[in-house]
């Protein structure tokens, strides 16, 4: 049977939640229990909706010492003074065991063209820190294109594509060899077979977006896509374990 | 072997009636979408183990009808008893639905989508014509109900047509407390299970609210995949007795098929 590690999830207290929807921590353990999901990839709602710095230390708390989440910090370029430079970002990360990094540059409010992303990325690249954010945050296919052809070493997970992307999205898998796809609401029809014959299992990582996105719809995608047991092997959790292991902070 | 063990396995539904009442066949101009002529719709149907699709042309729904009606019952023609074909009608037009339906089995029912047709209400009067018709033969109808004035407005239309019977293509999750008042006040109506991305535990909330036996599965397909929605439903909270029920039983019965 598959497992899988689930590459996008959030913990913690968030604004919205709709009736019926996981909110807890055990509510999302009951989740993944119930998908298979062996571990997830976490940050901190706090970090994304209301405070940084106090949502990366919440997440610290909340995860400390369960071996279900792997910690994940939202981070943004230093901007004279808002935030911990990147050479601090990348020691502190090593010493609390976080080991990868979540931008919002749409949600808060930067760009990531090279000129304002600088530094920062070029320490990401050293570290070999993956670096994920969503389609939508990007703003645009060009502002992708720029940000992942500007860090060719560091590896990009972008998820939540829709199924109206393909036009935009292809293209910039075929030019950008750094951009991993989040898995967890790409429905095209037959779409994780498209992208493996097209770019190769390597190239998918599995994700969630629990509590807001879907697990159950998103195991049933890879469980049911026509590909090797080998194929999903990796989607569910090799691509990622990778990743992970070659993190030098 | 419960449901659920199905989509670890990645295995086909083989004992379970699988009805799909909400499908697309036919490209678009506006994004990629693949695998959408008929062959490739039963190849994924037999992947995942779906008996019967109920179809509508898309490109038939944006501009030519004649064109998309005639495709899709080309599809039924080619699987019978596999591909079911939705009349798609418009309400700019003019149509002989005798022609559709006299004498024929070509076409199960009506797709009612004029929000792709210059944003036009469900109770416009250009579509009272094709309500009564199926009013008169008791025809499924299956409304692209998305927002809550759309289901408002379609839920206005069962209660004056209650011959025919009316499917609401996503509102169940898009707009909840309409879809529920719908079905409080409608014998005739069915909420479909289609939408791209919701929550866990939004199935369950809607099987609460209207009753298990209100529900139905239905997809979109080819307009994106059908199986990260069976897996809500086999992975859900519900009950296998239950899932079946949305899977298959339930479209059996209103679509008397
Ligand atoms: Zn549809």
């Amino acid at each position: 049977m598959l497992n899988f590690i689930d590459a996008r999830c959030q913990l913690g207290r968030r604004g919205i939640v709709r009736e019926g929807e996981p909110v807890t921590k055990s509510d999302i353990l009951e989740l993944m229990d119930r998908c298979s999901i062996e571990k997830a990839i976490a940050y901190h709602a706090m970090a994304k909706e209301g405070d940084m710095k106090a949502g990366n230390d919440l997440l610290l708390q909340e995860t400390e010492g369960d071996e279900r989440f792997i910690r994940q910090w939202c981070a943004m370029p230093s901007t004279f003074g808002e935030f911990m430079g990147a050479e601090e970002l990348a020691e502190q990360m090593k010493k609390h065991h976080v080991s990868s990094i979540r931008l919002f540059p749409k949600t808060h409010g930067y760009s990531v063209k090279p000129y304002a992303m600088g530094k920062f990325m070029d320490v990401m690249a050293q570290c070999h820190v993956p670096v994920f954010l969503t389609y939508a945050e990007c703003g645009s296919e060009d502002n992708l294109y720029s940000l992942l052809s500007s860090y060719p070493e560091v590896n990009f997970i972008i998820s939540d594509a829709s199924y109206r992307e393909n036009r935009k999205l292809f293209p910039l898998m075929e030019q950008c060899k750094n951009l991993l796809l989040g898995t967890g609401n790409f429905v095209v029809h037959g779409g994780v077979k498209l992208i493996c014959d097209y770019f190769g299992a390597e190239r998918m990582i599995f994700d969630t977006g629990l509590p807001m996105g879907s697990a159950t719809a998103a195991v049933a995608l890879i469980c049911y896509a026509e590909i090797s047991e080998e194929e999903k092997q990796l989607i569910a959790h090799g691509n990622i374990e990778r990743l992970l292991a070659d993190v030098k902070l | 072997m419960d449901l659920k063990e199905y989509v670890f396995l990645g295995k086909e539904l083989k004992d379970t009636y699988v009805v799909d009442v909400h499908i697309h066949v036919g490209g678009s101009t506006r994004y990629q979408k693949p695998g959408n002529d008929a062959d490739s719709v039963v190849y994924t149907m037999d992947r995942v183990g779906v008996d019967v699709v109920c179809a509508s042309c898309s490109p038939g729904a944006y501009c030519d009808w004649k064109w998309g009606n005639e495709m899709c019952a080309d599809a039924h023609e080619k699987y019978p008893d596999r591909i079911k074909a939705y009349a798609v009608v418009n309400p700019h037009y003019t149509f002989d639905l005798d022609a559709y339906f006299a004498n024929s089995d070509r076409f199960l029912g009506l797709k009612v989508i004029p929000f792709v047709q210059g944003t036009l209400p469900i109770d416009c009067p250009g579509l009272q014509p094709y309500y009564e018709y199926a009013d008169k033969y008791g025809l499924p109808v299956l409304f692209h109900a998305w927002m809550a004035s759309e289901v408002k407005d379609a839920t206005a239309v069962a209660k004056r047509y209650p011959n025919a019977r009316f499917i609401f293509g996503h509102s169940g999750f898009t707009a909840f407390e309409e879809s529920v008042a719908a079905c409080k006040q409608c014998d005739n109506v069915l909420l479909d299970t289609t939408i791209s991305d919701t929550y866990d535990g939004a199935l369950e909330r809607l099987v609460n609210a209207v009753g298990v036996d209100r529900v139905a599965f239905g997809t979109d397909l080819t307009a994106f995949e059908c199986s990260h929605i069976l897996g809500r439903i086999l992975l859900s909270r519900l009950s296998d007795t239950d899932k079946e029920k949305i899977l298959g039983l339930n479209a059996k019965q209103f679509l008397k098929l």
